[in-house]
């Protein structure tokens, strides 16, 4: 194999474990919690712009990008401070839109905070760079380790790898506690899950923050692969292509939603990019989010689980004073 | 239990080999000889054809088809014909970076290209030139002006250079008090800062500096500050829908101010756009617009032209790029290849790369060539070749950057755009930040 396609396919694989972290955060929102939250991709974009300004060290004058809060920190740190700050943005944002509003006004309020999110940080040009966004931002470890950028990009997919485990054991382990369950009574059924003594609004909350931990971490992860991100990276839109991956793979179910990251961001967009130009130049790339809209609409009317659909849990009934073996 | 235990143990060792194997692959250097090459030559543009900065992509495949066709005429590159490509980079560095792996990674011969621009060139720069590509990029970011990539030119100036070329002329011009309206796009961005300080510097005022959402229906708002600031020039770019909004209001509210555009306010989408908003007659009584200088004549234009005109159904609408820099330059850039490719005696660029400055240099006694003909022709006769091309005379400087002046442009009813005022490299030089 050539070097060039080892560049390509470890691009892509980064790719596919980076997508499959802030799927598997929208998931447990949206899938689990019920949480339908358009502006989901701002979380990766904080998490990506954190991490990217605590690394670029101090701005100067004359720099050729201009920023607030420019620090060296040393690995891990800046990723540990993307999910950190994307978290403290869903406790503000969650604070404000979770508690009063019902999930279709809740929808609203994301959408509408995806499209200011972008609108400051491509106008308030001292924030993030504007419009030009933050480049050259620098790989961990990339001196320390002494590879070359091959041999690099390869660890580099591993590291991913490995917090794709990560956070799929930890996504896993929420689904499957009693916190899970919790959450997907809340889902189906708002006013009982109330009636039975759940704080729905604090259930809520809580997992609006860790997905946003999650999809902070992604972006900051992301961000430092690619070296660079802008307000480009991150319009409203890209929400949809996850919430696609979501639907299709399966809402709410772990392994589904991996099949759908494997089909939808990654394979479908990228598995574009090989047909041959027909009718103009970018006249297959334009017909991507129309297609990506088709699914939607497809799944849902078609297969609303999805392609692996969620299994209905099945419990042991707890033993009870009757039934429990004298002692 | 202990077979088992053997047999993992097998599998480990296996698994580990394969990916020292794989990263031995990795680190695997370049040989000494040139490759081989078979069949057609590409040339790939890699550009922004969808998105914001989706007109970026075809006013550079305009350049290169061209290009192509004359080298093609004359007989292809050591008995090689090339071809275009085009390739997408979204003008987002998310998207152009695999976008960039994939070019690189599938694109048979592949051997050179044009691009990227400002929205992707920091992202996909370092990945291009670790593929050892020659890449003649249109990006103006101000990083690049003193690149160290060994496979990165560029052949236009960069963004900010045009803030103070619109600057000069403004002052020049006797304007003293400035408003600042651009988009809120990357490219756009990019000629604020050296405008402000470039008019400050000069002795004039920026009494307002807006940045503008793109696309809304109205900019009521921003036009009634804008007036109520009374600058006597406004200096612009924006996409055309954004600007045919803003300068139709200005107009109704308060009268047209004379306009200073950029390069991209002289496109035709921009003009077809603003002059159906605020009338053909005002258009051309009111605006002026920055670009780089381009004689637009001369032997080698003549060629780029006619080959442009002849390009038929791979270029729609011929005819307006005639006098686009950037897709002059874009000619160029596959001609400097071409001909570099001839002096190297190999389409490989680690070979070729190197010879790039040598085509264009103006060494003693070098032979002036206009077109890839002439200079195949001059090389075989065993001469030092000096390529001048459609954009006029290269000459790169030691960070492999070639810039020159800037022109101002206006419009005239009658679609073409008389030359107004040249601002000299000099004077560009002495008040960049």
């Amino acid at each position: 194999m050539t070097d060039a396609m080892q560049f390509y396919i470890s691009t892509l694989l980064i790719y596919l474990f980076i997508d499959i972290m802030g799927v598997l955060g929208l998931n447990l929102q949206f899938g689990v919690a019920g949480i339908i939250n358009f502006a989901y991709i701002v979380f990766v974009g904080v998490g990506a712009y954190t991490a990217a300004v605590v690394s670029l060290g101090p701005d100067y004058p004359g720099n050729f990008q201009h920023y607030m809060f420019g620090a060296s920190w040393p690995f891990p740190l800046p990723i540990l401070a993307g999910g950190v700050a994307a978290g403290l943005l869903s406790l503000v944002v969650g604070v404000i839109s979770l508690r009063r509003l019902r999930s279709d006004y809740q929808a609203m309020v994301m959408l509408v905070l995806s499209l200011i999110a972008t609108l400051v940080a491509s106008n308030a040009t001292g924030l993030v760079n504007g419009p030009a966004g933050l480049a050259t931002i620098p790989q961990p470890l990339y001196d320390q380790l002494g590879l070359n950028p091959l041999e690099y990009q390869w660890v580099y997919a591993g590291w991913c790898l490995f917090l794709t485990v990560l956070v799929f054991l930890f996504v896993r382990a929420i689904t499957r506690s009693p916190l899970g369950r919790t959450l997907r009574a809340m889902r189906d059924n708002e006013r009982a899950a109330s009636a039975v003594g759940k704080n729905v609004t604090l259930l809520r909350l809580v997992i609006f923050v860790v997905g946003g931990v999650i999809a902070g971490i992604s972006g900051a992860v992301f961000a430092e692969f690619i070296q660079a991100w802008s307000p480009g990276s991150w319009l409203y839109p890209e929400t949809f292509v996850f919430l696609a991956a979501v639907l299709v793979g399966g809402a709410a179910n772990n392994w589904g939603v991996i099949l759908g990251t494997l089909l939808v961001p990654v394979g479908f967009l990228e598995a574009t990019r090989f047909l041959p130009p027909i009718f103009y130049q970018g006249f297959i790339e334009a017909m991507q989010w129309v297609c990506v809209g088709l699914l939607i609409l497809l799944f849902l009317w078609f297969r609303p689980n999805g392609i692996f659909p969620e299994k209905p849990g099945r419990f042991k009934p707890r033993a009870t004073a009757q039934s429990r073996p004298a002692e | 239990m202990s077979d088992r235990l053997t047999t993992s143990k097998v599998g480990l060792s296996l698994a580990i080999a394969a990916v020292l194997v794989l990263a031995a692959c990795g680190s695997s250097t370049q040989g000494a000889k040139p490759k081989t090459y078979t069949g057609t030559l590409t040339f790939a543009s890699f550009n922004p054809f969808t998105g914001p900065d989706a007109s970026f992509g075809p006013e550079m495949a305009a350049g290169c088809i061209p290009a192509a066709n004359t080298i093609n005429q004359a007989g292809g590159v050591l008995g090689h014909q090339v071809q275009c490509i085009a390739v997408d980079t979204r003008g987002d560095p998310a998207d152009a970076v695999p976008a960039a792996q994939k070019m690189i990674a599938s694109t048979e011969n592949l051997v050179g290209m044009n691009g990227p621009s400002s929205d992707e060139a920091l992202a996909t720069v370092p990945i291009i030139d670790r593929a050892h590509l020659p890449m003649f990029a249109d990006s103006g970011q101000a990083a690049f002006d003193k690149s160290t990539y060994k496979y990165f030119y560029r052949l236009t100036p960069p963004d900010d250079a045009a803030g103070v070329a619109m600057a000069i002329y403004a002052y020049n011009k006797g304007y003293r008090r400035g408003a600042a309206v651009f988009g809120n796009d990357l490219s756009s961005q990019g000629n604020v800062p050296n405008l402000l300080t470039a008019f400050a510097k000069l002795g004039g005022q920026i009494v307002i500096n807006q940045t503008l959402t793109l696309d809304q229906s109205s900019y009521r708002t921003e036009v009634t500050a804008l007036v109520a600031a009374s600058p006597d020039v406004i200096f612009t770019e924006a996409d055309p829908q954004t600007d045919a909004a803003y300068l139709s209001q200005l107009q109704q509210l308060h009268g047209l101010i004379p306009v200073i555009g950029t390069q991209p306010t002289v496109q035709p989408p921009w003009i077809k756009a603003v002059g159906g908003a605020v009338g053909r007659d005002a258009l051309s009584k009111n605006f002026a617009a920055a670009q780089p200088f381009s004689t637009s004549q001369g032997p080698a234009w003549d060629v780029y032209n006619k080959a442009l005109l002849a390009a038929g159904s791979e270029v729609p609408q011929p005819d307006q790029w005639s006098q686009d820099p950037y897709t002059e330059t874009d000619y160029d850039a596959i001609i400097i290849m071409a001909l570099a490719m001839l002096e190297a005696k190999t389409p490989d660029p680690s070979f070729y790369n190197a010879l790039i400055p040598a085509v264009v240099g103006n060494a003693t006694g070098a032979t002036e060539v206009h077109s890839f003909k002439e200079g195949m022709d001059a090389i075989a006769a065993g001469k030092k070749i000096n390529y001048v091309g459609a954009g006029g005379p290269i000459a790169f400087d030691e960070y492999q950057n070639s810039t020159g002046a800037f022109e101002l442009i206006g419009y005239s009813t009658n679609g073409s755009n008389p030359q107004l005022a040249v601002v000299s490299a000099e004077d560009i030089a002495k008040l960049r930040r």
